[in-house]
């Protein structure tokens, strides 16, 4: 026994002096990068979005007293700066953000006009039912502040549209606050659930943001529209934020967020998903992964800085362009969802299941 | 000659059949607990009932997914089966039937495929042509005979059923990535630094070859040295070490804790014996002789099982062997990757995207699995040739159905293996509805 016991280290002597250890596998702390995440990404941004609701809401008190042109304008303001922040934290999909059903409750497109008008028009309505789903939140707020449609023209006297718009904030507004306040709470666990099995905290986020960036934000706000799955007939009519023309903008912050989210704020030296992949061997080709995965983020947003004027115009107009950037956003999915998950050891799977 | 007949005597000696009793009540025991954590983790909703496509076994494309009630039926009578072999109750038809039952299941969808549901299967069905319940058993009692003993091979062949299962497991670990590089593992243990007190050491390089070299030598020898009266306990000391470490590390389910209790067949039939008295005791089991003692065995001694269960061990012998005829990297095509004790070996995923190109109706489609798949489908199929092609098969079928025209189908796929980044896989400009499963080397890129 003791023989088998001496070639056995022996072997191992050898195959280590054989490889290079030069590279390390850093002490990485995990529950700080999710303490992090929770308290300088999640957290602030959850609530920063919270505060700009509320100044919706107060805009739109104003509004209902005067509905005059000055602040009809800052409303719908308001409005693109709260639909802005939202992308920030849209693909937070795990912990109380799923709880609440965040995702699907507050930006469901194409909206339902039909159904929103006959919302109104009966004032009978659960915003909650499943039928509603396409009715409400955004996508809604985006229709009845800027369509151009004469029957709401004359929206600010109907006192259905007024309960309706009323509603829809509030909507989001108990929703958001739920959330957050939740997170106060949640960040401890989340901060403890630093594994890296289905459920751990780590496999949750990798999940979420590429779920999103695939169902989402390459299909959603860009695939879909540019008639991606429809034999290349356009949709615009799904575009996201169709009514107030923003889409694109809409499409840049939330690869922005990403380049946030997963550098992690860069500049304020806390630990995000870049210096975990960073903290692994990670070499790819003749450069690194962590590199590699937010060149291609930055990439992606400059592309699509670069196009002048609206999607919706440029979907006609801009066709290959912007097929040439799905085509990048696309193949970022490789390396969010094949080489980075490998080498984190995480599973793409919400699935709990069995392996050997 | 001579050794030949002293095989063949000490193949036909009769023992104690304390062993195979014990091993009935273990096998039937952790089964029970593995389907019935199965069916309270939801799985039979969520990997059976909810995806829409099922990808069949090649060649066994009878075998379809039973329907909701079809499929909870199957579960059903599995644990019916079980409760049988469990207490021996009619067990040769209980086993008969849980064999081809769990089979069945297993054979719905390949990409649940897992080792050790496949040694589940193919030990059952060993277990089937062995006198398991004829002791202990409700059948003794129907039956008022009792069979204490077995012959020798009967209890053999489930040591050899196992060691070619540990041995092949350590074969396929003999290769490049895994002994010089440490791969997977390294990629795998640092990803479990949080566990308490040993998480730290995962964290070295050193930790992972150790664990890779152990791992191989343990595979390959084990059960040599569980065979040996001197080292087995020993040994044994060793299957647990090493099945309660991959139980703590990896998500692998039931399988560290069948084997623990399986490879006890290994030990002594006094200890068996032991064993089983103190569960006579127990259950206040009468053991004076009211029964005959002399239950035939012979039936399956006869000449027709010999045959069957030798066909049997050649093929469990020769088929784990056939990935290494393929001159291909088997990592890569996959050639012989299932049924071969490849056990956590490689950390491989992938990622596809279809199109699909209608000349006739002018239609082209890009087709992301995501949308009609479960999760786990997605990712086995992402990174398995016979899956990418069989899911451009399904798109065409569905797309002959709705418009009458058999289009082409592309598909875009990268892998990566072992960390090692991304690469193309499958060939974009095979049209995958006019494939098939001969040459699935050749549609893929040079490695």
């Amino acid at each position: 026994m003791k023989k088998i016991l001496f070639i056995f280290i022996f072997f191992i002597v050898i195959a280590c002096k054989e490889k290079d250890n030069d590279i390390k596998n850093d002490n990485f702390d995990r529950t700080l990068m999710l303490t992090n995440y929770a308290e300088n990404y999640i957290i602030p941004n959850y609530q920063q979005f919270y505060n700009s609701i509320i100044a919706l809401e107060e805009s739109f008190l104003s509004v209902k007293n005067n509905d005059d042109i000055e602040n009809i304008e800052k409303l719908k303001s308001i409005f693109k700066e709260t639909y802005l922040k939202w992308q920030r934290i849209a693909f937070l999909s795990f912990g109380p953000g799923e709880f609440n059903s965040l995702l699907p409750l507050l930006n469901s497109f194409p909206t339902s006009t039909i159904k929103i008008k006959s919302n109104i028009e009966t004032g009978q309505y659960n915003l909650f039912s499943a039928g509603n789903t396409d009715a409400i939140s955004f996508p809604a707020l985006d229709f009845l502040f800027f369509s151009e449609e004469e029957e709401i023209y004359e929206r600010y006297n109907n006192s259905n549209y007024k309960k309706y718009v009323a509603d829809l904030i509030n909507l989001i507004k108990e929703r958001t606050d739920k959330t957050l306040s939740e997170w106060q709470n949640y960040k401890v666990n989340f901060a403890e659930n630093n594994g890296n099995s289905i459920g751990s905290s780590l496999s949750s986020i990798v999940n979420s943001i590429n779920m999103y960036w695939e169902k989402d934000l390459r299909d959603g706000k860009l695939g879909i529209p540019i008639g991606i799955r429809t034999n290349g007939v356009y949709q615009i009519s799904r575009l996201e934020g169709i009514y107030s023309g923003m889409s694109l903008e809409l499409l840049i912050e939330s690869v922005d967020a990403y380049i946030n989210f997963y550098s992690n704020g860069e500049a304020n030296n806390y630990l995000g998903l870049y210096d975990l992949v960073h903290s692994r061997r990670n070499s790819y080709g003749d450069g690194t992964l962590h590199q590699k995965l937010l060149e291609n983020f930055k990439n992606i947003k400059t592309r699509l800085s670069q196009i002048n004027g609206t999607l919706e115009y440029n979907i006609s107009n801009n066709h290959s362009e912007l097929l040439s950037i799905y085509q990048d956003i696309q193949r970022q999915i490789v390396f969010l969802k094949v080489d980075m998950p490998a080498i984190l050891g995480v599973s793409i799977t919400y699935q709990d299941n069995d392996g050997d | 000659m001579m050794v030949i007949s002293n095989l063949k005597d000490s193949l036909l000696k009769e023992v104690d059949i304390a062993p195979l009793v014990v091993f009935r009540l273990l096998f039937s025991l952790v089964m029970l607990v593995s389907i019935i954590r199965f069916i309270s983790y939801n799985w039979i909703d969520e990997l059976y009932i909810k995806p829409t496509y099922h990808f069949n076994f090649i060649g066994f494309e009878f075998i379809q997914y039973p329907g909701e009630i079809g499929i909870y039926i199957l579960f059903v009578i599995l644990i019916i089966s079980l409760i049988f072999i469990l207490i021996g109750y009619y067990y040769h038809l209980s086993m008969s039937v849980f064999f081809i039952v769990f089979t069945y299941i297993e054979l719905i969808d390949k990409s649940l495929y897992l080792n050790h549901y496949y040694f589940v299967s193919v030990c059952s069905f060993l277990l089937i042509f062995l006198p398991l319940g004829n002791h202990f058993s409700f059948d003794e009692v129907k039956r008022k005979k009792r069979l204490n003993k077995v012959y020798q091979w009967q209890i053999l062949s489930i040591k050899i059923l196992i060691s070619i299962v540990y041995f092949y497991a350590g074969l396929a670990k003999l290769n490049s990535d895994w002994l010089f590089e440490a791969m997977p593992l390294k990629l795998w243990l640092p990803s479990n630094s949080h566990i308490f007190l040993i998480g730290k050491y995962l964290e070295y390089d050193v930790t992972s070859y150790l664990f890779s070299w152990f791992g191989a030598i343990y595979d390959l020898t084990i059960w040599i040295f569980l065979f040996w009266n001197k080292t087995r306990k020993f040994a044994y000391f060793f299957v647990i070490i090493f099945h309660l470490s991959t139980a703590i590390l990896f998500q692998i389910g039931m399988f560290p804790y069948i084997m623990t209790l399986i490879t006890l067949i290994y030990f002594s039939q006094g200890f068996h014996k032991k064993i089983l008295d103190k569960l006579k005791r127990i259950i206040r089991y009468n053991d004076i002789n009211i029964y005959s003692n002399v239950l035939d065995n012979n039936i399956l001694n006869n000449f027709a099982v010999k045959i069957l269960l030798s066909c049997f061990f050649i093929f469990q012998i020769l088929f784990p062997l056939r990935s290494y005829i393929y001159t291909n990297n088997v990592f890569w095509t996959e050639e012989g990757f299932r049924f071969s004790w490849r056990v956590m070996l490689m950390e491989k995923t992938g990622w596809v995207n279809y199109k699909l190109i209608d000349k006739e109706n002018n239609i082209i489609k890009n087709i992301d699995p995501i949308y009609e798949l479960i999760d786990v489908q997605v990712k086995q199929m992402a990174f398995q040739p016979d899956m990418i092609i069989q899911y451009g098969k399904h798109i065409a079928e569905k797309h002959f159905l709705e418009y009458g025209v058999l289009p082409e189908v592309y598909v875009e796929s990268y892998v990566s293996i072992n960390g090692k980044g991304s690469q193309k896989y499958f060939r974009n400009d095979i049209n995958l509805a006019e494939s098939n499963y001969n040459n699935i080397s050749k549609y893929l890129e040079m490695r």
